[in-house]
């Protein structure tokens, strides 16, 4: 080769940039990728033991990997660049590790929660089996929308009503108890689309047969489907979230259900916040859905202020730590508007002074829900049971502290149709 | 550490470079090539460097004493303590456990019960097959007279640790840098051509085999049991394109490093996919290998003129014991063995299967391809799955599911480029277009300068990296 100078000057060159790229990680302060929703490594620290157990390469390849320059752009780049490999189709179908999708990376150490300032508070994961962590989830990918498939698994259903059964007989028969299981999206869109998902109605219908009969159980299918022409307004397209409408609708239900009078949507003003790409889109990014962002719609109160809340979120030392908040803000952005992060458990006050006092144990569905739950209680304490560790001690014990009227557990059918997030709750129960 | 990790590119390569190329002195760049060989290895195991270096010790003072030793069979039974010694660390780490397993299997096969042994609690060093391979070559080459012995430890150790060819090969014999040790010439041709491969080994392992890879998980892992033939066929496909692009991108790498600190390590693959026999396909695919085996192995078993069909079951069930402590690979070996002597029996009733192009060639490589997946699967009851869905006797359809559909476009626009990268097309093409002209160095510094830039974020994006071949 002539001249191979020319080779060696750029080949050397590039060494040095990626090196200078790679160097920026000892400057970085990020903490946390937004674009990714998880934590980023932090920087290892060198020590005999930390050395020779193999854990300092590791977590140096990590942080180096999280930290370089510009990260979240190369990313991207490197995503456009995966695209030209595609074949572009109108439908595609992708699996995902099921204790992964509950809202959670649960396989990971720990999970933050974002606001906007990229700043957020830890979470304690209390942990998925080796078994959990092996079943999936799938999800179709359309072109301006990401939907989870139900698949029907009825022993994983029957041992959710088993453990609905166990949490809501710790407590006494004089306490009103509630449980509403939520369909996913796929449940409303067009027959073609919905033939890859599993019935939901009939699953939800099966999982309260086998519910006490104290148990009151809540059917928000009706409603929903009852306004399904308008399903962007009922549900994000890159998250598996109901929208603040779809749990308004869900709260209607579950009033008219129990008795309790409550505000039509025209008390409240609709408001419009940013745009964002959801939880689904984070864990499948294809280019093509960022044309397609979700609208971030909420509704505030028009005749009270949006009532605070307390946020109990636990420390690695094991304590907890409080962090106050509203329970609709809008600069979280997506689905975290509601009720803010992952916590342990949160105690919002409600807008009425003679309600009755409520907690509700939910997964993420519980965040938007539980904000309209607040309109008709005086208080809504509201238990994440992926986070919450201190067991049936505790939640007894959070029930005498709050004078628990109402119980209520709210779940969506994605979140049950595998063993992780039952167990998750079974674990209030030990 | 490897190769494709931003730790290699962005830290230890430049860094290497620049504290081997600051001084001329060859006793200074051996120096730093130590050094950075036992870092390189020490990041991946911390504990079990210092294993390597005391193989090296045994085989130093080995080597020392072979010259001294009066007496052909006292030469001899040095040699079987020296070869025994070198292999006990391997089998202990790599088959103690397989082969006591395998010893309960046979007991409770037979009606016994209670067998139980102490495991070795060890997980097997990074690299562990190739590098005992290549101090084995080292012993036997000073006993051969091949190659004088090492009078220096760390030149030895340098040898046997050299970070290029350390942890997936190419097996490189001593007796081939013996010289290049004290004598090697860098210079900016080869640095050049080294960096060039080096980029093009990247390219390879970081988007070809890693895509590949991904896919091939996808269909034959996920979901084993609603496998359609189609995608058990794709499947096969992409690992077969997988485990290539992967080592040989890998040995490219290794090469390159070589070139660039003035080594030249023997190719180790030269477009085995090409093939249209099973003998020839051997002589393309990890030829250090393969070399290996045939000279240490087979020739001084007979070779070919002394029970031939036996060598060859041997030195083939060796081969696939040497991929992995576990029953299909041998089998896999074993598989190779039967191809082999099929073909030398065909050969000697005067039928050449390779004379008949590319249906020689379609052949080949579906021999090949079936090889992998008993390569694959080491659980004999997801083979069994996976041959009946290859069949279409599974209870899955024929035509691919969504799902597996999905995976497949994923990567559609890659499968030319797998199928075209697998072919000596592209060098040649390249070579009459360019090579000895004045465009060539642009046009290389170009490709290896976008394989480098798009290689580091692809690497970013795909997170942890670690090779193929590392369970070796």
């Amino acid at each position: 080769m002539k001249k191979p100078g020319i080779l060696i000057v750029v080949f050397l060159l590039l060494l040095v940039l990626i090196g200078g790229v790679s160097a920026y990680a000892f400057f970085d302060t990020q903490t946390v990728s937004v674009s990714e929703n998880r934590t980023l490594a932090k920087r290892p620290s060198l020590s005999a033991q930390s050395w020779f157990s193999g854990a300092f390469a590791t977590g140096a390849e990590d942080f180096l990997s999280d930290h370089v320059y510009n990260r979240a752009a190369l990313v991207s780049v490197a995503k456009r660049m995966e695209a030209l490999m595609e074949r572009k189709t109108e439908i595609k179908l992708v699996s995902h590790n099921a204790a992964d999708m509950a809202g959670n990376a649960a396989t990971q150490a720990e999970q933050t929660q974002l606001t906007p300032e990229g700043e957020g508070g830890g979470t304690f994961n209390v942990g998925a089996t080796a078994a959990e962590q092996e079943q999936t989830q799938d999800r179709l990918v359309l072109e301006d929308r990401i939907l989870s498939v139900y698949r029907d698994a009825p022993d994983n259903l029957t041992y959710y009503a088993q453990v609905v059964n166990k949490f809501l007989g710790m407590f006494p028969d004089y306490i009103n108890k509630y449980c509403l299981l939520a369909p996913s999206r796929i449940a409303f869109e067009p027959p073609d689309i919905a033939a890859y998902s599993d019935d939901q109605r009939t699953a939800i219908e099966f999982v309260y047969g086998k519910l006490d009969p104290l148990i009151t159980t809540i059917d928000a299918y009706t409603p929903l489907q009852a306004h399904s022409e308008r399903l962007d307004d009922l549900y994000y397209r890159t998250d598996h979230h109901w929208t603040h409408l779809g749990a308004y609708y869900a709260a209607e239900a579950m009033f008219e259900t129990i008795g309790l009078p409550y505000s039509p949507l025209e008390a409240y003003e609709r408001r419009e916040g940013n745009p964002f790409l959801g939880y689904y889109y984070a864990q499948d990014p294809d280019p093509a859905l960022e044309a397609h962002q979700d609208e971030l719609i909420y509704y505030l109160p028009k005749d009270h202020p949006v009532p605070p809340c307390v946020l109990y979120i636990p420390t690695e030392e094991g304590t907890m730590e409080t962090e106050a908040a509203i329970t609709v803000n809008p600069l979280r952005g997506g689905y975290y508007t509601f009720a803010g992060s992952s916590f342990a458990y949160s105690v919002m006050d409600g807008a009425r002074d003679d309600g009755g006092s409520l907690l509700l144990v939910a997964d993420s569905y519980g965040n938007a829900f539980g904000t309209w739950l607040a309109e008709n209680y005086s208080r809504v304490v509201q238990i994440d049971p992926r986070d919450y560790v201190l067991g049936r001690e505790g939640v007894l014990s959070l029930a005498e502290e709050y004078e628990i009227t109402d119980v209520m557990l709210c779940d969506y059918l994605g979140a049950v149709d595998s063993s992780y997030f039952p167990a998750q709750i079974e674990h209030l129960t030990e | 550490m490897v190769f494709s990790s931003i730790v290699f590119l962005g830290a230890f390569l430049p860094v290497v470079l620049l504290l081997y190329f600051i001084s001329g002195n060859r006793t200074w760049r051996n120096f730093i090539l130590l050094i950075a060989s036992m870092l390189f290895y020490a990041w991946g195991e911390p504990i079990w460097v210092a294993a390597m270096a005391a193989l090296a010790l045994i085989d130093y003072l080995g080597g020392l004493m072979v010259g001294r030793i009066q007496g052909a069979g006292a030469k001899k039974a040095f040699l079987v303590l020296m070869v025994i010694l070198n292999l006990a660390l391997l089998f202990m780490f790599k088959y103690f456990n397989f082969l006591m397993d395998s010893v309960g299997d046979l007991v409770r096969l037979l009606g016994g019960t209670g067998f139980s042994f102490a495991r070795f609690p060890f997980a097997m060093p990074i690299g562990i097959s190739f590098f005992t391979f290549q101090a084995l070559s080292y012993v036997l080459d000073v006993y051969r007279g091949d190659a004088a012995p090492q009078k220096n430890y760390f030149y030895l150790l340098l040898y046997i640790s050299m970070f290029p060819q350390l942890i997936a090969g190419p097996i490189v014999r001593y007796t081939d840098v013996e010289y290049e040790i004290l004598n090697r010439r860098e210079s900016a041709s080869d640095f050049a051509n080294g960096a060039f491969r080096f980029c093009v080994g990247l390219g390879k392992k970081v988007i070809l085999a890693n895509y590949a890879g991904g896919l091939a998980t996808t269909l034959l892992s996920t979901n084993l049991n609603a496998l359609s033939a189609s995608g058990a066929w794709v499947g096969m496909l992409m690992y077969t394109a997988q485990i290539y692009f992967d080592f040989s991108g890998y040995s490219d790498m290794a090469i390159g490093l070589g070139h660039i600190f003035g080594f030249n390590f023997k190719e180790n693959f030269n477009y085995p996919y090409a093939s249209r026999t099973v003998t020839e396909f051997w002589r393309r695919w990890h030829i250090s290998l393969s070399s290996f085996f045939r000279d240490y192995v087979y020739i001084p078993l007979g070779g070919n003129r002394k029970h031939q069909y036996l060598n060859i079951l041997i030195v083939w069930a060796l081969t696939g014991l040497w991929h992995g402590a576990s029953w299909n690979f041998v089998i896999w070996g074993l598989y190779y063995a039967a191809l082999l002597c099929a073909e030398k029996l065909l050969k000697k009733n005067d039928i050449d299967m390779g004379k008949i192009p590319f249906i020689s060639n379609i052949l080949l490589l579906l021999i090949v391809s079936f090889g992998w997946a008993v390569f694959y699967y080491t659980d004999a009851s997801q083979l069994w799955v996976f041959c009946r869905s290859l069949l279409g006797l599974a209870n899955a359809d024929i035509t691919m599911s969504l799902r597996e559909l999905t995976a497949v476009n994923e990567l559609f626009f890659l499968f030319p480029v797998l199928a075209l990268a697998a072919t000596p097309i592209p060098a040649k093409v390249c070579n009459r277009l360019f090579a000895g002209r004045g465009i060539e160095v642009w046009v290389k510094t170009l490709w290896a300068a976008v394989l480098l830039v798009v290689c580091f974020m692809m690497i970013m994006n795909q997170t942890y990296n670690p090779f193929l071949y590392f369970r070796f």
